[in-house]
């Protein structure tokens, strides 16, 4: 017979050595021997019922010790500080008197350690400890249960090795389902907490022409458009270029395949490095900071008015790699095709004729009139709204000079037409501007709130240069940059990390990293081998305290019961004395005694019998008494 | 999580609940309500599962599978005649303590609740016929040789139970002794005082049993029902039974 508080209080050691282990040769020399005589001595208290803290005590050494380790954490040096810490509220809890949630208390704090343990050092006998530690604790909560519903059970060895049977299923088929999903989830395209809370959001996609005018009011949606993994950017470089528009039709701005051009040279800072994880879209344009020099992860071809388009649907979550110049001017190093980029609208009011005409017969360089362009629209004094819009037949004149609001397209489209009326190519780029930038995970997060247009003007010095009229509107400081930053309190600054966590890890985890973590698990086992002496034989060492203390328990349980073993050697005493004849199969201890006429016999029989008859085990003085008469015998 | 939420949901599956009542329950006297557990399953044993009945929970460690285990307890019902038992459930916290999974049990069993013995003076009536119930020295009593022994059975005196018997099994164990040879008496209900059928039945309930307790063949004439003398368990349970139900077919009927 087994009492399931024993099994528990066993428990609690091998999880508190398993957890441990990797972290011995880290521990301060003064804490070592401490916690390595806490775990036998928590034990022997456990079985004795007798603690050497009272709780008071145990409190008081509980919390100086975690103030003590808090003291030591530093911004350089966490894990080490925060593994001592609850490495000394485990000992505590160790050698204290147990109840049913200390003993959880104790399987958490383990495996915070183990958990803590890889941020100090990772190696792949982290494994080996990690699957003792879960079949462990799984155990332990098995009997932790069994404790909690009746706290004095006592089961047969046959009953508990059932229940240790079943206890060995659970982790045994998580690790099975823990490799299975290692495959399944980088294929997964969502959040798996998501079936909680389904999404119902759709694809999102850029408007793929521009007409000012069309709407009385618009209304940015909040709904994520992708995420950029990268440096903080300054302001004015947070463009992010996805599509051009080069040509007139009907009232629209429209995408015409561009005719060819020189070669395209990059003269810019240095280039930067993006990840960019776009939500799954309708269309395949590909999000770049402007200007990319190149973009990896997906296969795509490249225009030469610098668009990216993948030649794959972008429904899926996916990842690729952007290297660019942010704020570079593009040199075409042949002729570009100005006729294509001078084209106009069939309608345009008589007053922006005027303004055109005048810039064009101003001056014959490019940059003059570029300059009296980027004049015109300052004196303007236009406002960037989203609501209030210019409409009419003609939306752009009333901007310009009746209404003097608008959003981007009616300033990028003004623009636009002044420049080719005035004799500057252009070509309408949109995108996105800004997004807001979590400190948190690194990366910048664009919404759909932040889709831009502006321009790009072929300078005099035959480089294609970025101009966004909409910054000249008067209140651009507080509209245009501002427009999502209300969006990002911290806690949904969290929960996005959280969701950028899982894509980056998760999501679009590919078969390709999967294998090379496979590999570096293989070479670090191979470099284990090779380990020095003076750093393995903490390892050594904990490992094969690891082993004893399993192996101990291991022959504890098979070992027969105190009772048991009294009975054996009252029978074997008996024999001695009064030989083998008295001993009949069937004949009881009472019996015995008054056929052996031996006050000795017939006193162990009361207590063994006073104990076996009520179902309870035999206490430690009854214990001693029966030593007693089994020596007198 | 998930595996210890699958494993908790089997535990409750493909078992059954049985109830063992005792041979005589008594109208508000507490009473041993025997429960069987049986586990219908191939492959995993029923663990760490508790039963409730009338607010009382029994807690059963391990059945294995295809067996069933027995435990009892302690249940009080009311009013005499044709009782049902109370509902079951099962819980358990089965195998990690992160969800108590419970289920309720369906056992619609009946059982005759008797009127609770009140005692009353002692009123004899001597079976003038003494044709019927004549005993025979085989027949169970208190007073004669040991006959055999049986399983105890509820409304045995403390003096029958076989101590050393009982103490090498898992039940208790009674010795059946002879009755020793008397007189038939007819129990009628009409003459027994008190001011109502109530407390007259319950009179009768106690006088049925201590008469039988004392070795006396007892009868009973309730209105139009008159049962033979006879003795031992049997008769007391036809006895009672009829005490029980009497009066309660004329109101339904």
């Amino acid at each position: 017979m087994v009492r399931i508080k024993r099994l528990l209080d066993l428990f609690s050691g091998v999880v508190a050595l398993l957890s441990m282990g990797p972290v011995l040769a880290y521990l301060d020399r003064l804490l070592l021997p401490v916690v390595l005589l806490a775990i036998p001595a928590g034990y022997w208290c456990d079985r004795r019922e007798q603690y050497p803290l009272p709780t008071w005590l145990a409190t008081l050494v509980a919390l100086s010790g975690m103030f003590f380790y808090a003291l030591q954490i530093t911004r350089a040096e966490v894990a080490i500080p925060v593994v001592h810490a609850m490495v000394v509220l485990l000992t505590v809890r160790l050698l204290t008197p147990k109840a049913g949630r200390d003993y959880l208390q104790i399987f958490v704090l383990a495996l915070f350690i183990l958990a803590g343990s890889s941020l100090i050092h990772l190696e792949i006998s982290f494994v080996v400890y990690l699957v003792l530690l879960v079949f462990s604790v799984t155990l332990g909560l098995v009997f932790l249960t069994v404790y909690v519903t009746d706290q004095k059970l006592v089961m047969s060895r046959q009953d508990l090795m059932k229940l240790v049977k079943v206890g060995f299923v659970i982790p045994a088929i998580s690790l099975l389902l823990m490799m299975i999903f290692f495959v399944v989830l980088p294929r997964t395209r969502h959040p798996l907490w998501n079936f909680l809370n389904p999404s119902d959001k759709g694809v999102v996609g850029l408007a793929e022409t521009v007409q000012p005018g069309s709407f009385a009011k618009i209304s940015g949606t909040k709904e994520l458009a992708f995420r950029a993994e990268g440096p903080e950017l300054a302001p004015e470089d947070r463009y992010w270029r996805a599509l051009v528009l080069n040509q007139s039709k009907e009232g629209r701005w429209v995408r015409s395949d561009p005719p060819g051009e020189g070669a395209p040279r990059i003269e810019g800072p240095a280039p930067v490095i993006f990840m960019i994880y776009p939500e799954p879209r309708s269309d395949r344009y590909l999000m770049t900071l402007d200007r990319a020099t190149l973009v990896t992860g997906v296969r795509h071809e490249q225009t030469v008015d610098q668009m990216y388009i993948a030649r794959s649907a972008l429904d899926r979550r996916f990842r690729f790699e952007v290297r660019a110049s942010p704020g570079a001017r593009l040199r075409v190093a042949g002729n570009v095709n100005r006729e294509f980029y001078l084209q106009t609208p069939a309608e345009i009011s008589q007053r922006m004729r005027q303004v055109s005409a005048d810039i064009h017969d101003g001056s014959i360089d490019v940059t003059v009139r570029i300059d009296a362009l980027a004049e015109f629209f300052r004196d303007q004094e236009l406002s960037y709204a989203e609501d209030d819009l210019p409409s009419g037949p003609d939306p752009i004149d009333a901007f310009l000079f009746v209404n003097k609001r608008g959003y981007c397209e009616f300033f990028a489209s003004a623009y636009m037409t002044l420049a080719r009326l005035a004799g500057i190519p252009a070509r309408l780029v949109g995108g996105y501007y800004g997004g807001d930038y979590n400190p948190m995970g690194g990366y910048y997060l664009v919404t759909e709130a932040t889709a831009h247009v502006w321009v790009e003007v072929l300078a005099g010095d035959n480089s294609w240069q970025r101009i966004d009229p909409s910054q000249w509107a008067t209140n651009a400081a507080t509209t245009l940059g501002a427009r999502d930053r209300d969006q990002l309190s911290a806690l949904r600054q969290l929960a996005d990390s959280l969701n950028y966590h899982w894509v980056q890890a998760v999501v679009v985890f590919d078969l390709g990293q999967q294998m090379s973590l496979f590999r570096e698990a293989g070479d670090r086992l191979r470099s284990l081998r090779t380990l020095r002496a003076p750093d393995g034989w903490w390892k050594v060492a904990g490992g094969l305290l690891v082993g004893v203390t399993l192996l101990a328990g291991v022959l504890s349980l098979r070992r027969k019961s105190k009772e048991a073993r009294l009975l054996e050697e009252f029978r074997s005493r008996v024999k001695k004395r009064y030989g083998h004849e008295v001993l009949s199969p069937g004949s009881g201890l009472a019996e015995l005694g008054d056929q052996l006429d031996n006050e000795n016999c017939r006193e162990f029989a009361r207590i063994y019998y006073g104990a076996i008859f009520r179902d309870r085990l035999l206490t430690r003085p009854e214990r001693v008494r029966l030593k007693g008469l089994l020596r007198r015998i | 999580m998930s595996v210890s939420g699958v494993l908790g949901k089997w535990n409750l599956d493909r078992i059954d609940l049985r109830y063992l009542p005792p041979d005589e329950i008594y109208d508000g006297l507490p009473t041993l309500l025997g429960i069987e557990l049986v586990n219908r399953r191939r492959w995993l044993p029923i663990f760490l599962m508790e039963v409730i009945v009338a607010e009382h929970t029994v807690f059963f460690p391990l059945v294995d599978l295809g067996q069933s285990r027995q435990k009892s307890v302690e249940i009080t019902l009311f009013g005499r005649g044709c009782q049902q038992l109370p509902a079951a459930a099962v819980r358990s916290r089965f195998p990690v303590n992160f969800f108590i999974r419970s289920k309720g049990m369906i056992i619609t069993q009946d059982v005759t609740v008797f009127p609770t013995p009140q005692a009353c003076a002692d009123l004899r009536q001597v079976d003038p016929g003494g044709g019927q119930g004549t005993l025979q020295n085989w027949q169970k009593g208190y007073e004669g040789d040991i006959n055999r022994i049986s399983d105890y059975q509820g409304g045995e005196p403390l003096k029958a139970i076989h101590w050393k018997l009982t103490a090498r099994h898992d039940r208790l164990k009674v010795k059946e002794l002879s009755a020793a040879t008397r007189k038939p008496v007819i129990l009628d209900l009409a003459e027994l005082p008190g001011p109502g059928l109530e407390l007259r039945l319950r009179h009768a309930s106690y006088l049925v049993t201590r008469w039988l307790r004392d070795g006396w063949p007892v009868g009973l004439k309730a209105g139009s029902l008159e049962l033979a003398a006879g003795v031992g368990q049997r008769q007391k349970l036809l006895l009672l039974q009829a005490l029980a139900h009497y009066g309660q077919d004329q109101k339904t009927t």
